[in-house]
């Protein structure tokens, strides 16, 4: 195993690690922002934002992720050709595979963030909505400074759920052509000869990163239960 | 219109595989899942400990890397390729369901493992005291309250396993997404097979809860009376007296 | 029809309010001048709660006027936020926020709403928090203190604002008896020091002490308004009668 990664495939891997983090944490990140986004939304007095906040959650919670992803991948290229040359008369730039890939990801993710968020929402007492507005806090500060600590010690542990589910996500960036943890997997089962060597590498990458998440997160649980408790 | 006529029509020949992929690896993930949580829960000590390691590290990994390695992997192994064992690995269709059912269990172990933990202890001491044996302090106390607080997350579990099902075709198992990605490659049409196949997958979704939910109220316990924001991630474990106003 | 005098607080002017067809608030008029002390008692679903939760803007109601030191009550987000920075409110519920400690409970509107210096705001909690009595809990959070303790803080929260009207809602009615005292003395010292105060509860012995006024409210009315002397020995009023009958047996 030693000699293959000292042989130029450490650094594939490595590289490829890199690629499958950032494709996690930045999908990881913008599930979160939609999942606080449509939580708003969904409890805001607009008629039927409640209905189109259930059916998205309803029909991305449904979809397999990778219909999602190609569905994006082949179109979303077309698209941003057609805008960019009704808008610059035809630059000659192409679009990233990770784009779709992360924008998939994160729509998907996004729906169990909504979900999830809603849940914790509604757990948190309509009192302490009240001590905030009558304390003078506007919306905002009301929001960051009162309800979201709130939220995030009450779902914590399924957010740790939610960011190993993000990071298994990026193996699906493999079937588009991005050079991720399982493509360079397959590529050096197929090229070496050793297939068990080089998928080994890959499950490890992924369970030693899964125990590592875990941890943090267990850490991060307990923190916020030191601190907030009942009422 | 035509076109979506005939598009649909080639896709759906792919349901039958989908379905029974899905139905096969559900009910073997079911039994093999009960087996396991309950080996854990009745045994514990370092064989216990090291059977949730395995199940926490098969969680960990994406399901499309353990296709690979069973699919393209295990038949180079000779002990696969020359006896019996063949005739399954050779099939792309039983790597899935291998693969599936191996997934399934890591994941529907852990959600009656959580279930099990968190049947009130009062209700066990109550039917201990009235002097039920273990098996029916089981059946009577501890089975109901599982049922009750695993079935959101088992409920979500059987959708995930259904979505995932799609990944087969990735070798070469041709069910609606075999189908739709096949029509895709040769026609050049994107959105007409993918969201065809995206409307069926919807549909068989909606199927799953609606059974599910059949079948828990069949089982005679009551449908669980959720709040709909709690019926997903259940949160119980956080819940605290609401507070009530005169 | 504009009889607001200069040293009214609060003056209410025919609120109503109504969900469907059933009447919350029917046709409410009070006047509270600055430094009283009122007492509101009644039956409960009389309305009570949800008169002084119209007070500042917790609840709209859908008719009538409500004018807070002289600033017309409106759904306006800004015109609420500017009357609730000069009006503290205690819960049932003491509502603290319990992922903070009980001095960032304290710290966190004078921060954040009056844009006081951190170490102002502290100073000025610790001195509210001396006040009700429990400085050194400061750094604990509100899930470690006993129920009354708990809202004393929720008064001394209200208090780091510097309001010039306090509002309670039933303040002691989800404590345990033998703490509900120590709530009740900390909210005489603020009767003591001048405070505008409205409160609802059923501590009768309480409302006695402290009231300027008693106002008892019944199906969304106020029936009567008395002075505690004349309240207590000769309420008016056949429904207050049977009220206070009940509630002092």
């Amino acid at each position: 195993m030693l000699g293959y990664l000292a042989a130029g495939w450490g650094w594939q891997f490595a590289n490829a690690f890199g690629i499958s983090i950032l494709a996690a944490v930045s999908s990881f990140f913008f599930s979160m922002l939609i999942g606080i986004g449509l939580t708003l939304f969904s409890r805001a007095p607009i008629p039927g934002s409640r209905a189109i906040v259930n059916s998205y959650t309803y029909v991305f919670r449904s979809l397999p992720d990778i219909l999602l992803l190609l569905l994006i991948f082949y179109t979303l290229d077309g698209v941003f050709q057609a805008a960019l040359s009704a808008f610059s008369g035809g630059a000659n730039v192409r679009l990233s595979p990770l784009v779709p890939a992360i924008m998939s990801t994160s729509i998907v993710l996004g729906a169990y963030a909504t979900e999830l968020f809603r849940a914790g929402w509604a757990d948190i007492p309509a009192g302490q909505h009240e001590a905030g507005q009558a304390l003078g806090l506007t919306r905002l500060h009301s929001l960051v400074l009162v309800i979201l600590p709130q939220v995030y010690s009450k779902i914590i542990p399924h957010l740790g759920a939610l960011w190993l589910i993000s990071m298994k996500e990026t193996a699906l960036l493999s079937i588009i052509g991005i050079s991720d943890i399982v493509r360079v997997a397959s590529i050096g089962a197929r090229s070496t000869g050793a297939p068990f060597v080089f998928y080994g590498i890959a499950i490890i990458i992924f369970i030693v990163f899964a125990a590592v998440s875990a941890r943090v997160f267990k850490h991060l649980e307990r923190r916020s239960q030191t601190t907030a408790g009942g009422i | 219109m035509e076109k979506l006529i005939a598009y649909a029509h080639e896709i759906l020949q792919g349901l039958g595989t989908t379905l029974t992929l899905f139905i096969i690896s559900l009910m073997i993930g079911f039994v093999l899942a009960a087996t396991v949580a309950s080996f854990q829960i009745v045994f514990r000590g370092p064989v216990s400990r090291s059977v949730w390691m395995a199940m926490f590290a098969i969680r960990g990994v994406p399901l499309l890397l353990i296709l690979y390695v069973v699919y393209y992997g295990f038949p180079l192994l000779p002990v696969v390729r020359e006896t019996f064992l063949w005739s399954a690995f050779s099939s792309p269709f039983w790597c899935s369901v291998m693969c599936l059912v191996l997934v399934e269990v890591a994941f529907t172990s852990e959600i009656m493992r959580g279930a099990y933990y968190q049947t009130p202890k009062e209700q066990v001491e109550a039917a201990r005291s009235l002097g039920l044996s273990r098996f029916q302090t089981f059946r009577v106390a501890i089975f109901p309250a599982m049922m009750r607080n695993g079935f959101p997350a088992y409920t979500t579990e059987v959708i995930m396993l259904c979505k995932s099902t799609a990944l087969a075709f990735t070798v070469t198992v041709m069910d609606i997404m075999g189908y739709a990605n096949e029509i895709r490659a040769r026609t050049l049409d994107v959105y007409e097979p993918l969201l065809i196949a995206g409307t069926i997958y919807i549909c068989l979704a909606i199927l799953c809860r609606t059974v599910l939910a059949k079948l828990f109220s069949l089982i005679g316990l009551s449908a669980p009376e959720q709040p709909r924001s709690r019926r997903w991630w259940s949160l119980q474990t956080f819940t605290r007296n609401r507070e009530v106003r005169t | 029809m504009i009889e607001h005098a200069d040293h009214a607080a609060i003056t209410i002017y025919s609120m109503s309010k109504w969900f469907g067809t059933f009447r919350v608030l029917d046709g409410i008029d009070l006047t509270v001048r600055e430094g009283e002390r009122i007492v509101v008692c009644g039956p409960s679903g009389s309305g009570k709660s949800t008169m002084i939760r119209c007070i500042n803007g917790l609840e709209p109601f859908n008719e009538g006027r409500v004018v807070v030191n002289g600033i017309d009550l409106t759904s306006k987000a800004r015109i609420l936020n500017s009357v609730r920075r000069n009006v503290g409110m205690v819960f049932q519920q003491f509502n603290l926020f319990p992922h903070l400690t009980v001095l960032e409970n304290c710290t966190l509107a004078p921060r954040w709403v009056h844009k006081v210096s951190e170490r102002e705001a502290e100073r000025m909690a610790l001195h509210y928090l001396e006040k009700v009595r429990i400085p050194e809990q400061a750094d604990k959070y509100p899930r470690q203190l006993s129920g009354g303790q708990q809202q004393r803080v929720a008064i001394a929260r209200s208090l780091c604002v510097k309001p010039r009207i306090m509002l309670f809602d039933e303040p002691t009615s989800s404590l345990d008896p033998e703490m509900v005292k120590e709530v009740l003395d900390t909210m005489a010292d603020l009767a003591q020091d001048g405070m505008t105060i409205v409160c609802v509860t059923h501590e009768m012995g309480f409302a006695r002490r402290i009231a300027d006024r008693m106002v008892f409210m019944d199906r969304g009315r106020i029936v009567e308004e008395a002075p505690p002397s004349d309240f207590f020995s000769a309420p008016r009023h056949l429904r207050t009668q049977q009220f206070l009958e009940q509630i002092l047996n």
